[in-house]
């Protein structure tokens, strides 16, 4: 693994105030419907999601709930499907009455999209609006799971032990 | 430094009749002005079309000055002042997609917007879209900046097409 001065930075946060925008581009060889569907299965998703908590739910079209766990549980609608390019959805990491998710403080809107760059290649395209406090978090996250869990998942068919990745990379997007 | 330099990338990847397009700007002014003007009826000719967007889950309605071309989309996303995303139907140059707008403060009265699609058609048709989305955050900008309605130009179209028909050699 490299040392934390020679992590490539995928990840990139964008934004002054309360929200920032977190995006990340990254290239994948493997087929676009393979790609989509290690996005959109529960069954792939928990191959690369880590530490995945069981009980997970994607329902697959707009208006479906999607919930996913890592300790605790996020929660969040899709608002675009659109196979196998689009998936969009709200992302709720703490409970909440307010019917009104885009105005809760914890919630932010996640897209990942996907296009065929070649037989075996796609292109992942990943964008978040998330809180201020968050996104170092989700950049090191995002870098973790979709730029290096998903990525060697679908390329290898292994992902690798990576304990104590977060925490480096948080360094990195903290600075 | 030349301004222009310092402006985000604009791009389009894909292949087989299947592009996505993407294209940012930015914008001297607060987030919130730039989402009023882009979303607010009474501006929204300024820069787009005469036209209302509903909530989420309601219509966009365009209708473009020249009456050839009425536009009627499903508002997929309403996330307050930063995304607003709809489908789109363009019946000449592709199949429905979904066009999303997004906007990011990035400093004191400056909001970087970011336009967003998917073009199911080959790439020279790619490069003329993408041209139009570009030349509607410059409508924005200026219809930003100027607070009124932004005049035609359809000449930067053509000259922004075909800078990207060079960038990628069609």
């Amino acid at each position: 693994m490299m040392e934390h001065g020679q992590v490539q930075r995928y990840a990139q946060i964008q934004g002054e105030g309360t929200v920032r925008r977190v995006s990340l581009t990254n290239t994948i060889n493997a087929p676009l419907a393979v790609v989509w569907e290690a996005i959109t299965t529960l069954e792939q998703v928990q191959l690369w999601w880590p530490d995945w908590q069981p009980g997970g739910i994607i329902e697959p079209a707009e208006g479906g709930t999607i919930r996913l766990g890592d300790g605790s549980w996020i929660d969040g609608l899709i608002k675009v499907w659109r196979p196998p390019h689009i998936l969009e959805f709200t992302w709720q990491e703490q409970p909440t009455n307010n019917p009104d998710w885009y105005e809760a403080a914890t919630c932010s809107l996640l897209r990942i999209d996907l296009v065929e760059l070649g037989a075996a290649k796609t292109g992942l395209n990943l964008v978040q609006f998330m809180p201020a406090a968050s996104a170092p978090g989700g950049a090191a996250g995002w870098h973790h799971f979709a730029g290096e869990r998903l990525k060697s998942l679908l390329e290898t068919g292994k992902v690798e032990d990576t304990a104590g990745r977060i925490e480096e990379l948080l360094k990195l997007y903290s600075a | 430094m030349d301004p222009m330099s310092e402006q985000p990338p604009t791009q389009i990847t894909g292949t087989h009749r299947c592009y996505r397009i993407e294209s940012a700007l930015n914008i001297d002014a607060d987030i919130d002005t730039v989402w009023s003007t882009a979303t607010q009826s009474e501006t929204l000719g300024w820069w787009f079309a005469p036209g209302t967007i509903e909530g989420e889950g309601g219509r966009i309605q365009l209708n473009f000055p020249d009456g050839a071309f009425g536009m009627v989309g499903t508002v997929k996303v309403l996330f307050r002042p930063h995304v607003i995303e709809f489908t789109w139907h363009a019946h000449e140059l592709s199949d429905e997609t979904i066009i999303r707008f997004d906007f990011v403060p990035t400093g004191e009265a400056k909001t970087t917007a970011t336009v967003t699609s998917f073009v199911f058609a080959d790439l020279d048709t790619a490069c003329f879209v993408l041209a139009t989305w570009q030349f509607m955050l410059e409508r924005l900008q200026q219809a930003v900046v100027t607070k009124t309605a932004v005049p035609d130009n359809s000449a930067r179209v053509a000259e922004l097409t075909e800078d990207l028909r060079r960038q990628y050699q069609v």
